[in-house]
């Protein structure tokens, strides 16, 4: 199947005060609680003015299955330069009373390019979601897996240890390369003010970086996206073999 | 930080404006503007994103500022130069020889020698690899518009079309049928067709345009007639002769010819 969907929603508990909103066989709402309530969301002590409201599921799940088809054209947009882009992408949302998204990055992202996954994160940021219930704004987060297509050359993938073994194979034995490229990809992470980012990018059969792509534990992460890339095209990696391609993802701490 | 804050929307604005460009003006109305960022600009993400540019920009102008870009005193926008003359692989050989021997930079010495390499051998043809289904060549078109220059017209929307196509490489442009029979020696895998085109004479009336092009398939390197495929198209809203219309059209027809043989090579695989 071209896509695949799952639709979360981070928070956890259902209350029965959040479907004070949903009459009848409307979905259920997830429960609103206060910003500082941090990760014990037991729905304790909220009230009509907490920080975080419930988002209803379904509601959620019918307008990002809206937005799907937005995002699979950026997809295929990109296959045009890509033809074996795929992979799974998660993105995480805050929106306001007005339904319009105030936060949204990617917290999980394999596509492996920069292009696609800002393509993707407009799609979602352009559409007017449903109003939080019970609270100022309202956090969703969906995921999706896009196949790359069935007669796309095959990929090798490659994580963090397999490429510091090939390029340290590549190099005498010596780190010295893996250490630079992860400290220069780690000072992009820095200079955006994120704690977490994790690359993907995609290797030609020459060793070259053609795309890349990023997601980071927090909003910040996005702006470290160009220097990354920066960094990847500017890397000589070694080949992943004659006719062989390989996506590499690394984790930045 | 304050050189830092200054460039970052100066940087996302160049950043915005690379890729708010068709790719067909790239080459033609930006590589000045990139060569200029490239060996003025102060900040050296911006030199770094001009000679990646350069690199994608297909165009042999790029050449020349690249190489300049070589004597760049920061080891990622030299880096940069060497990965875009990889990409661009239309010459800049002697200049990076000539760095190489004085570059200090270990992953710009690779770069450079990859890029080398790369570059001689782009120069000895194309590649072809377990992926590669089909080899093209396609012949200068057998042209009876009048127009002198519809035949290059037509020719680079054939190899364009054809360069998109997954599995598909294009025979270079002079290649012989010895140097053809032996870049196919050791792929058996590979189907190799020569593509002739016939563009005829464009014609006017009804207040419209219509053009047609005749595409000839033969085995390659062998010659041997293995079919032909015609597509006409008409554009109305054109009363009298309009070069740019024809050529336009010419364009049209072009593509979906090849996409007919796609389909065509697609049925005989």
């Amino acid at each position: 199947m071209y896509c695949r969907v799952l639709v979360r929603s981070l928070l956890g508990l259902f209350t029965a005060a959040a479907l004070v909103g949903c009459a009848g066989s409307a979905p259920p709402a997830e429960g609103p609680r206060d910003a500082n309530a941090g990760a014990n969301r037991n729905g304790a002590g909220m009230s009509a003015s907490a920080e975080i409201g419930g988002m209803n599921k379904a509601e959620v799940a019918e307008k990002g299955l809206e937005t799907l088809d937005e995002a699979k054209r950026c997809v295929d947009e990109a296959r045009k330069r890509l033809p074996y882009l795929g992979g799974d992408i998660a993105i995480f949302m805050r929106v306001n009373r007005q339904g319009r998204a105030v936060t949204a990055y990617l917290t999980k992202s394999t596509l492996g390019d920069q292009q696609t996954e800002t393509c993707i994160i407009k799609a979602f940021r352009s559409k007017t979601w449903p109003r939080p219930v019970g609270g100022k704004l309202g956090e969703l987060s969906q995921s999706y897996g896009f196949d790359a297509p069935a007669d796309a050359p095959t990929l090798e993938s490659w994580s963090s240890d397999k490429l510091a073994r090939a390029m340290a194979a590549d190099d005498d034995g010596s780190q010295a390369g893996y250490d630079e490229l992860v400290s220069k990809l780690d000072g992009c992470r820095k200079d955006a003010g994120s704690e977490r980012i994790e690359l993907t990018w995609y290797l030609d059969e020459d060793g070259m970086a053609q795309a890349v792509g990023l997601s980071s534990s927090d909003d910040k992460g996005r702006a470290a996206a160009d220097c990354a890339s920066m960094v990847a095209k500017t890397t000589s990696f070694p080949s992943p073999g004659p006719d062989v391609r390989a996506k590499v993802t690394v984790v930045v701490p | 930080m304050s050189t830092r804050r200054c460039s970052r929307p100066l940087l996302l604005l160049f950043l915005l404006a690379v890729l708010a460009l068709p790719a067909t003006s790239w080459a033609a109305d930006s590589v000045a503007k990139l060569a200029t960022t490239l060996l003025r600009s102060d900040d050296f993400r911006l030199r770094t994103q001009a000679a990646l540019a350069l690199g994608a920009s297909g165009s042999a102008k790029a050449v020349k500022p690249l190489c300049k870009g070589l004597d760049d005193t920061n080891d990622a926008v030299r880096a940069a130069v060497a990965a875009g003359l990889g990409k661009l692989q239309r010459g800049g050989v002697d200049c990076m020889k000539k760095r190489l021997k004085k570059e200090k930079s270990r992953n710009v010495k690779k770069m450079l020698s990859k890029a080398i390499r790369l570059v001689k051998e782009a120069a000895a043809g194309p590649r072809l690899g377990r992926s590669t289904k089909v080899y093209v060549a396609i012949a200068p078109p057998r042209n009876k518009t009048g127009r002198s220059d519809l035949a290059s017209v037509v020719r680079a929307a054939m190899v364009s079309a054809m360069s998109r196509q997954r599995g598909y490489v294009v025979a270079p442009v002079g290649e012989t049928p010895q140097q053809a029979k032996k870049r196919l020696r050791k792929h058996h895998h590979i189907d190799a067709y020569l593509l002739a085109a016939t563009l005829h004479p464009p014609k006017y009336g009804g207040n419209q345009l219509s053009v047609r092009i005749e595409v000839e398939l033969f085995g390659y390197p062998d010659k041997n007639l293995q079919g032909s495929v015609g597509r006409s198209s008409t554009m109305p809203g054109v009363g009298s002769k309009n070069k740019d219309k024809e050529s336009e059209l010419f364009t049209a027809v072009a593509k979906a010819a090849v996409a007919e043989f796609v389909k065509l090579a697609a049925q005989v695989n």
